[in-house]
């Protein structure tokens, strides 16, 4: 809903609130006394003085920020607003009637005992605009907070069942089944192993999608048993070098993310190389940034960006975006023969985070 | 009848390995060598002409299809892929055998069977292929974008030059291929096919009909209604092989 909807809203709700409301006090009025000039004159200024004080005094409250204030500490300032305002109102009112010759109590010629229950009404008629004024306010801002939530949890839904498709992928998963059936004839030992290899990767696929961000040395381990799988196939065409210093082992990043990019490095660096290649993964601290690289030997085709190929990149640019603003950064580059992926994103420490782990 | 000669064309070790292993068991079949990197592999093809080729489809630099496209003689082909449905539906209906890794043995045997049988067809037939020479019952292979084929010399009418390209002409169909005039003039059997002018090699089997033209020239008519010009230079020649 745009701002001009919303004023529309706000003036068509607020103008026919209080036409409805003296409206029927005029018929109760009319039912015991008779209905007269001065009594439409009486109401019609109270309808004009109730539309122009409300909408004075929602300017107050948008103009100080009323919303934002402790329950307890905006009751009371509505107690107070609605005071003042029915006092502001009975005082004008009051006196533009008498003005036009009309018999009535003012502030002038009665005692403020006599003119309490009246502004007593009033004010009670205030707070009650300000209750529904403010009902309404909480409803929407519950509405879009609802709605930001829903966006959100697509976007993370999207990142989530792409990730599984590309782990989950038939090609992988095929030839990955392949290596370790002509394993078991060759090197049963290495064939098991492969096999639990494989099934802690689709369970962490299944699984870390769940988590928000995970600690690298826990991404790594998922890292490296996808490596060995893709090493029965390759074998000495691929080539892995690790570099992850200590101090970025408890760093957290959002799981699966090194993952997509070694896999495509694999898919589409090495896997188009006769003789093969290295991956290198590795990471360092910058200004409590953490800045993580996956090199590969290959060229990257920048052309394939628009052909959708990397759907694995745009995938970690977007999730990157959501997760840290601008603070998080991705680039794919080529460098001398090789293809570099290169992470920026603010340190942080499992410690602080534990919940994550 | 003998062994059929087959070659395998993988870069995973561990599949040619699997794939050898199975085979040995297979009294039909020989497998006469094997090959991991493209290049090497049509070299090694090329020398040794296998009757029969098992071929991976994603390779490093090339893929099988790449492969094929530059044999000038395409053996029986069975495809052995992981996971590669779109480049299996570039093949019109049982125009391709291919296997799924990893290979079941059941279907590896019904698939050689399957091709056994297409070679007794060719023995039968009597044309049994001569080394070196596309005679006309040989197979090329054929791409056009999206659409492979695998078509018999006899099949096709007429070659056509266009700049760098060869456009080949068979069935309602003429997919482009790389390839000079000249080299395939020099491979393929001068009893069926006859360089009638710079432009065209033409299948003589296909010929309906000559008549004279102008300037000593000929112009022959195709089976299907096409009309071929022959050069004044060529058509002396031609005269003498038709004996006309």
């Amino acid at each position: 809903m745009n701002l001009k909807e919303k004023q529309n809203i706000y003036w068509l709700t607020n103008i026919s609130g209080w036409g409805l409301y003296i409206l029927i006090s005029l018929i109760f009025s009319s039912i015991n006394n008779g209905i007269s000039a001065g009594l439409v004159a009486n109401m019609v200024w109270a309808f004009i003085l109730g539309v122009f004080l409300s909408h004075m005094y929602r300017k107050v409250i948008i103009a100080f920020n009323w919303f934002e204030l402790p329950y307890l500490y905006l009751f009371f300032m509505l107690f107070s607003g609605a005071l003042v305002c029915g006092s502001v109102f009975l005082f004008l009112h009051t006196s533009i009637l008498y003005i036009f010759g009309q018999e009535v109590k003012t502030f002038f010629n009665t005692s403020f005992f006599k003119i309490a229950p009246l502004v007593m009404l009033w004010s009670i008629t205030f707070f009650c605009w300000s209750v529904i004024y403010f009902s309404y306010h909480y409803f929407e801002r519950s509405r879009r907070e609802q709605m930001k939530n829903l966006k959100l949890e697509a976007v993370k839904n999207e990142i989530e069942l792409n990730n599984l498709k590309s782990q989950l992928n038939p090609h992988f998963l095929f030839n990955a089944l392949n290596s370790v059936r002509t394993l078991i004839g060759e090197e049963p030992e290495r064939a098991k192993s492969a096999l639990t290899k494989l099934s802690f990767l689709l369970r962490n696929t299944l699984t870390s999608g769940k988590n928000d961000r995970i600690p690298l040395k826990k991404e790594m381990e998922i890292v490296h048993s996808y490596l060995d799988i893709e090493k029965i196939r390759y074998e000495d065409r691929l080539n892995v070098e690790i570099n992850i210093p200590k101090e970025t082992e408890n760093a957290l990043i959002p799981p699966l993310m090194i993952q997509t990019i070694v896999e495509n490095a694999v898919k589409h660096g090495i896997s188009n190389l006769n003789d093969g290649g290295t991956v290198k993964i590795e990471s360092y601290l910058s200004n409590n940034e953490l800045v993580l690289s996956v090199i590969n030997d290959g060229r990257y085709d920048v052309s394939s960006e628009k052909n959708g190929e990397s759907f694995g990149l745009d995938n970690t640019k977007k999730r990157l975006e959501l997760i840290y603003g601008e603070d998080g950064i991705f680039h794919i580059f080529n460098e001398d023969n090789k293809v570099r992926s290169k992470i920026k994103i603010p340190f942080s420490n499992e410690r602080y985070n534990s919940i994550y782990s | 009848m003998s062994d059929i000669t087959a070659f395998i064309v993988d870069d995973e070790r561990l599949v040619r390995r699997e794939l050898k292993e199975i085979l040995v068991q297979d009294s039909r079949v020989e497998v006469i060598g094997e090959a991991s990197k493209p290049q090497e592999a049509i070299d090694l093809i090329e020398e040794n002409e296998p009757e029969l080729l098992f071929l991976d489809i994603k390779m490093p630099q090339m893929d099988g299809f790449e492969l094929l496209q530059k044999l000038d003689k395409v053996p029986f082909v069975i495809f052995v892929t992981a996971y590669d449905e779109y480049a299996i539906k570039a093949f019109e209906v049982n125009a391709l055998d291919y296997l799924l890794k990893p290979v079941d043995k059941e279907r590896l045997e019904k698939t050689i069977q399957k091709v056994i049988e297409k070679i007794e067809q060719e023995e039968k037939e009597n044309i049994k292929t001569q080394k070196g020479v596309l005679s006309e019952n040989d197979r090329i292979f054929l791409k056009d974008n999206d659409k492979c084929w695998f078509v018999n010399l006899k099949d096709i009418r007429l070659f056509e030059s266009e700049g760098n390209y060869v456009k080949v002409y068979f069935e309602n169909k003429k997919p482009l291929i790389l390839k000079s005039l000249q080299s395939l003039e020099n491979r393929l059997d001068s009893k069926s096919f006859f360089r009638v002018s710079r432009k065209h090699i033409l299948n003589l089997n296909w010929i309906e009909k000559i008549d004279s033209w102008f300037n000593g020239r000929l112009k022959a008519t195709l089976k299907d209604g096409m009309e071929v010009e022959i050069s004044r230079r060529q058509a002396a020649k031609f005269k003498e092989i038709m004996s006309l």
